[in-house]
């Protein structure tokens, strides 16, 4: 093959591929995404059990695919270690009932910011699993191949947000997936359905229609972390990203 | 030693081809099979929409708790909405459990809380009807 032919049979190919491409460039995906209202957050753990229930996670193991965080900080600004207060609800006990939080709440500002798998648009965790276990599906979500997952634990260590972990039973990593299986059937997931408050809201952010977009568009919103550029898809209300680590 | 030198470039060149472009990791099968395994898997969860075809009565006259989920106290419904009995279902009435959402803890300010002086060790449902 001498030169001018090959490049008439690569000329001959470049038009295929565009119009492969042009084809999924054509396509609109849904983009979903998780509004968290602090504020409403009352600190009760429904979405931690239902979320438990839902998707098979033990429920007395101490990690969760979601999970509340209780913050309890000093009406100042907080300088010392002792002016925040911070307790995790992560199992069916919930320990925002024990008497001694109710004390340290006491004269005290307090919010509850769940927390979940933020299905990063730029996820560390994709980008260092070395089987290819993590992936991202076409509408944003973080998804984890258990059968190809060697449970290897890059993707624990990587994950800044700290929403990986071992499954006891399962012996692969484990993390949220904003039910998967639900909202391909027009449901919501189970912690925003079982939120009493409606402090979690779920939806797509390209309808305009959408509860999120409203939400999005009316507050003023923040992300957890922001400094290390993963583009969280959870979006907090009223985040006091002072205190929340 | 040519031979030796063929046989590794052979395992080489298999090597790399198969972890670079052939192995279902990298095509995106397996990851294609793994969104069919999810998507096949069932909820256990319902929705407010379907406890509304049987239990009419109950979702309109509901003021206070009308933007609360019924799954939310009564725990997952896939399995009453098949089997139709009252042990498939929570039915929660201790005082407790109303005080989970109720009990006057700092940071609550969506929700109305009582303290425990508040008619100490009587049912909350002896006065309050959660479904009014």
């Amino acid at each position: 093959m001498n030169r001018r032919n090959f490049l008439k049979l690569i000329a001959g190919f470049l038009p295929a591929v565009a119009l492969v491409r042009g084809q999924n460039a054509g396509e609109s995906h849904k983009s979903y995404v998780m509004v968290v209202d602090v504020n409403k957050c009352i600190g009760c753990g429904k979405c931690v059990v239902a979320c438990k229930v839902e998707n098979d996670v033990p429920m007395d193991f101490k990690l969760s695919r979601t999970w509340i965080e209780g913050y309890a900080v000093k009406e100042k600004i907080p300088i010392e270690e002792s002016d925040v207060k911070k307790e995790v609800l992560s199992t069916s006990k919930n320990p925002f009932l024990d008497k001694s939080w109710i004390e340290t709440t006491r004269g005290r500002k307090t919010f509850y910011v769940p927390k979940l798998c933020n299905h990063c648009a730029n996820a560390p965790c994709v980008n260092v699993c070395p089987v290819y276990a993590r992936f991202y599906t076409k509408d944003g979500v973080v998804l984890l191949d258990k059968e190809t997952c060697i449970g290897c634990k890059y993707c624990i260590v990587a994950c800044p947000y700290g929403a990986t972990f071992t499954h006891p039973e399962q012996k692969v990593t484990d993390k949220c997936t904003f039910c998967y299986h639900r909202i391909k059937r027009g449901l919501k997931p189970a912690c925003v359905l079982a939120c009493p408050t409606g402090a979690r809201v779920f939806g797509d952010v390209n309808d305009e229609n959408s509860e999120v977009s409203r939400l999005v568009k009316e507050n003023r919103v923040a992300v957890l972390k922001p400094e290390w550029g993963t583009f969280p898809r959870v979006l907090y209300i009223g985040l006091d990203s002072y205190v929340v680590e | 030693m040519i031979l030796g030198l063929g046989f590794a470039v052979l395992v080489y060149l298999i090597l790399f081809f198969y972890v670079f472009g052939l192995s279902p990791m990298v095509t995106g099968s397996s990851q294609a099979k793994w969104v069919e395994m999810e998507l096949s898997l069932e909820p256990k969860f319902s929705d407010t929409e379907i406890c509304k075809e049987c239990h009419y009565q109950l979702y309109i006259g509901m003021k206070n708790h009308s933007k609360v989920s019924c799954e939310a106290c009564h725990g997952s419904g896939v399995e009453h909405t098949i089997k139709r009995t009252s042990d498939t279902i929570v039915k929660d009435r201790t005082r407790d459990f109303c005080l989970n959402c109720h009990l006057d803890v700092g940071g609550r300010d969506a929700v109305k809380t009582v303290n425990e002086t508040h008619h100490p060790g009587i049912y909350c449902v002896v006065c309050h009807d959660p479904h009014k």
